[in-house]
């Protein structure tokens, strides 16, 4: 409260000064300071006025004669004077009148560098207005540097100090205005993607699999809770990882070869099931560099089946009809399921959850979980993966719910920027850390992010939001 | 990789730039009326049930006067209409009366509601429609016909089969409004809007279809705009397609060479057995251009998108710049290609060929797709229209969807998704390709809104395509977008 005291104050000081500094020089005749001042008040009346592409006029030799500033885009021009009395407004909207400038511009400020007169007019500025399509307040349309300011302290601390700054360079202080480049409140807009960086080794190991498929399949009968549906190389090799307990070891199977971050060329779950005769190392470039997208894929598999695992260690499970990577309660029973996680600060949040029937308390009408899928993608060298946030809604854990396309469509309307914004910082700081922790091959960084230096407004942090696009009502 | 946000394209009206073609054509006229042969009156035919017509009668009406803005801090994007007359704005005079009117008997329509085949009752309602709009085109003087579709008989012929949305939103078939979505792979699909469209083009005469839902005026339903927006793109539709001309136009860029755009768009047959590409041609900024057929093309095994082969693509690049070049009497100097695939070497051998042979020196070959890649802000609203983020020389993300400032909001639900752009044969820079497709999203002259989300020449190759399986083989389609809006 203290602070935003002090800075109102400050405003209120320093705009006096300028004041004080245009009436002395304009009494020395001297109009290089108005001049200087057109455009040093651009970026205050372009946040004031909400005139994003506001441009001095005369020095972009606009055709604009009797107008100083202007923006086209959001049609409000500025007539920027030292003097202030009746006959110089009514030659500023003469002017604007004949020359039909209220095509171009909705309104016409007359902006007083020095202290506007208490009051001016109506009468006299009617009369010459007549039924133009134009209309002119006095007390609306003459501002001085006074109305200015409080504007400025109707609107948030962090614009009016930087407003604050903006104001010291019109007075002169060249040196606050330097310095202001590199503070705070000067941060550009930062934007994240839903891209987190990949890494994973540089190296990728091939043979062809040699396994008795019919043994494998027999001992798994013996000694495991269940068998695929088909007696496949492919699952056969997962039935050996499983009785060998490397469970954990990924593969891709193409073209009966088995592809690996393992490395096998020294002792690896896959050893006994492939021939040791056939094996090769791979620089992992060679994949993706490939001018064959299958071994592109290969690579992306590897990576995914990698990340797979790890997740499924913690309880969230790929469900390949869904594409999607799925929060599960972490014992049988769970009501519900909070993971802690830190990005900026600490928080918490429900991955997954239990929705009541409206009809029977006692009844669950769907379990609500919590998901996200990912693709791969290289961009200037480097692997990044894209990071898809989304919910689905079963019915007792194991199927997808009837209502799910209905559950997730509403779930989503109420979602906007910033909680999709947060999905995308969660997931990645949960993989991040997880993979961390894990032996996993694939590890993930957090989410990229961009710094817009805007040279423009765009203030994108308005409160007014809409409850969402209404559908194009023209059918053709 | 570099993040910008590119400046919003300003389009020119009648007396001057503007971004908004709301606030364009308010403040400023719409483009032609600097044009001495444009037309300043527009007959309208309409076509409905005698309620239908009435509420027609009253909204067009309504429409002639000013509408006030719905109630907003949102001014700019709420924009009051400010009637379509010919003092001002459109300036053009709309004419309608019970001479141009075809009333459609009640009876009619629920007799045609209790038919329980969906195909048969789709024929049997284009059929009654086809009707009255032949007699109107045929015996009066009608620029535009106006179809109103009672809200119950809308529903009894657009029912879908499939609730649930095609989730790869690559696919070149979307789910829209007022479609069905893709039945078994055996089956004619059946859309009335695009039956109706094709069957009634060889009149010569454009359709304008809606619910009667959006003709009606004071008590505001829920699930629709409010009036004055109705009535910006209403109007503005019908301008554009009455008047056969156009509403805006892109600011010119007199450093630029001569470009024509083309878009290339695919369309599955209506029995799904064969995909033939649909071209549309943009010839100049000003939007005009034409449409041509293209033939049944090949689905690659790897990503199951359809290609061409090396003569095809040859074809449709030198048929589309023989249209070219008797429209402008002389051959581009630049032709930009706009496809949602990428481009295979075969394509690209061919269209180089065709180019070559006209003597085009300049090219880029363009994929236009929606992107994986996507941006949040750290403030309430997304990112801005305009953001870009050029991820190589060669390919990018560009926001044709998100925040604007000139409507201190972003007027969409969840989150935009962004376009990912990729060049695979290119003389401009990616951010140069970007900003004119930046530029071609605000070239849709079916609605008033700055921010279309595809180019127009991507846009119009996807909506003929939607009408040309059903146009005969043996017909000649219509050269002009109005058609098929």
């Amino acid at each position: 409260m203290k602070a935003k005291l002090e800075l109102e104050n400050d405003l209120r000081d320093i705009v006096s000064r300028i004041m004080s500094q245009v009436s002395i020089a304009s009494k020395q005749t001297r109009t290089d300071i108005n001049l200087a001042s057109e455009d040093a008040w651009i970026p205050i009346l372009r946040e004031v006025f909400q005139a994003s592409k506001l441009e001095n006029l005369n020095r972009h030799q606009k055709n604009y004669p009797g107008i100083d500033l202007g923006d086209t885009e959001n049609r409000i021009s500025f007539q920027v004077t030292a003097t202030t009395n009746l006959d110089k407004v009514k030659d500023s909207v003469t002017t604007f009148i004949d020359k039909q400038y209220y095509n171009t511009f909705d309104d016409l400020y007359v902006f007083t560098l020095v202290k506007r007169q208490k009051t001016y007019s109506q009468e006299a500025i009617d009369k010459i207005v007549g039924e133009m399509p134009f209309h002119f307040s006095t007390s609306e349309h003459i501002v001085d540097p006074e109305v200015i300011v409080e504007k400025i302290t109707s609107m948030r601390f962090a614009t009016q100090q930087r407003l604050l700054r903006e104001l010291k360079g019109v007075a002169g202080d060249i040196d606050a205005r330097i310095n202001s480049l590199d503070t705070d409140d000067n941060v550009p807009y930062v934007f994240v993607s839903n891209l987190a960086q990949v890494t994973f080794p540089t190296s990728i190991y091939s043979a062809v699999p040699e396994i008795d498929k019919d043994g494998i399949w027999e001992t798994a009968k013996e000694f495991l809770t269940y068998l695929p549906k088909k007696k496949t190389t492919r699952s056969c090799l997962y039935l050996g990882l499983e009785l060998a307990g490397y469970s954990h070891a990924q593969f891709v199977l193409h073209e009966n070869k088995v592809f690996t971050f393992e490395n096998l060329e020294e002792s690896s779950p896959f050893s006994g099931m492939i021939d040791e005769g056939t094996i090769e190392r791979f620089d992992v470039t060679e994949f993706f560099n490939s001018e064959f997208s299958e071994y592109e894929n290969i690579f992306k598999q590897l990576l995914k089946s990698n990340i797979q695992e790890t997740l499924k260690k913690d309880e969230v499970y790929y469900r390949r009809k869904d594409r999607l990577f799925l929060f599960m309660p972490k014992e049988e029973g769970d009501k519900a399921r909070k993971v802690t996680w830190k990005d900026k600060r600490k928080a918490t949040r429900t991955v997954y959850d239990q929705i009541k029937s409206s009809k029977d308390e006692y009844k669950i009408y769907a379990h609500r979980h919590f998901g996200f899928d990912l693709t791969f993608t290289m961009i200037e060298d480097e692997w990044y993966c894209m990071i898809y946030p989304s919910w689905l809604f079963t019915y007792q854990l194991k199927r997808t719910h009837l209502d799910n396309h209905k559950l997730v469509s509403d779930k989503k309307k109420l979602e906007k920027n910033h909680s999709v914004r947060d999905h995308i910082r969660f997931v990645s700081s949960y993989l991040g850390e997880l993979t961390s922790k894990n032996e996993s091959f694939v590890k993930i960084s957090s989410p990229l992010e961009f710094e817009f230096k805007h040279s423009e407004i765009v203030d994108l942090s308005d409160e007014e939001d809409l409850e969402g696009e209404n559908e194009i009502q023209n059918i053709g | 990789m570099k993040f910008k946000i590119l400046d919003e394209p300003k389009l020119t009206f009648g007396r001057g730039d503007h971004v908004c073609p709301k606030t364009g054509i308010e403040s400023l006229g719409v483009y032609d009326i600097n044009d001495e042969l444009r037309k300043s009156e527009l007959r309208v035919g309409l076509v409905g049930r005698p309620k239908g017509i009435d509420d027609l009668n009253g909204w067009l009406r309504h429409c002639q006067s000013f509408i006030e803005g719905k109630e907003s801090k949102l001014p700019n994007l709420f924009r009051g209409f400010g009637g379509f007359s010919d003092t001002h704005g459109y300036y053009c005079k709309l004419l309608y009366g019970d001479r141009s009117t075809r009333p459609i008997e009640n009876s009619k329509i629920q007799k045609i509601q209790k038919i329980k085949d969906i195909e048969e009752r789709i024929n049997s309602c284009v059929q009654l429609y086809f009707e009255e709009i032949r007699f109107l085109a045929e015996n009066r003087p009608v620029d535009v016909i106006v179809c109103a579709l009672p809200d119950d008989l809308f529903s009894a012929v657009t029912e879908s089969p499939s609730l649930e949305k095609i989730k790869n939103n690559e696919d070149i078939l979307e789910d829209r409004l007022g479609e069905q979505a893709d039945e078994e792979a055996t089956q004619l699909e059946y859309n009335f809007r695009r039956l109706l469209k094709a069957k009634t083009m060889p009149f010569g005469v454009p359709l304008q279809l809606a619910r009667e839902k959006v003709f009606c005026v004071g008590k505001n339903p829920r699930d629709i705009e409010d009036e004055a927006t109705r009535a910006w793109n209403f109007c503005t539709a019908l301008y554009y397609k009455g008047i056969k001309t156009i509403p805006w136009r892109l600011r010119e860029d007199v450093n630029k060479p001569r470009t024509c755009y083309v878009g290339v768009g695919f369309y599955k047959s209506r029995d799904k057995k064969t995909i033939s590409t649909s071209l549309a041609q943009v010839f100049d900024e000003y939007g005009h251009g034409v449409i041509l057929r293209g033939s049944p093309v090949s689905i690659d095994k790897d990503n199951k998108r359809p290609y061409m082969d090396k003569q095809q693509a040859f074809d449709l690049l030198s048929n589309a710049l023989d249209e070219y070049k008797r429209a402008l009497k002389q051959s581009p100097a630049r032709v930009v290609v706009h496809k949602k695939s990428n481009f295979r070497k075969e394509e690209i051998d061919g269209f180089n060929i065709a180019l070559e042979l006209k003597g085009v020196q300049l090219k880029d070959y363009v994929t236009v797709m929606p992107s994986s890649i996507k941006l949040f802000s750290y403030e309430l609203f997304p990112p801005p229209r305009g953001s870009f983020l050029a991820l190589s020389d060669d390919r990018a993300i560009l926001y044709t969807r998100g925040f604007i400032n000139y409507y201190k909001t972003y007027p969409g639900g969840y989150v935009p998704t962004p376009i990912e752009i990729r060049a695979f044969e290119n003389e401009y820079s990616i951010e140069n390709i970007a900003t004119e497709i930046l530029g071609l999203t605000k070239m849709n002259w079916n609605n008033a809104r700055l921010d279309g989300k595809w180019p127009i020449t991507l846009e119009c190759a996807e909506r003929v395509g939607e009408i040309l399986k059903y146009v005969e083989d043996k017909q000649t389609p219509q050269a002009s977008y109005a058609f098929y809006m």
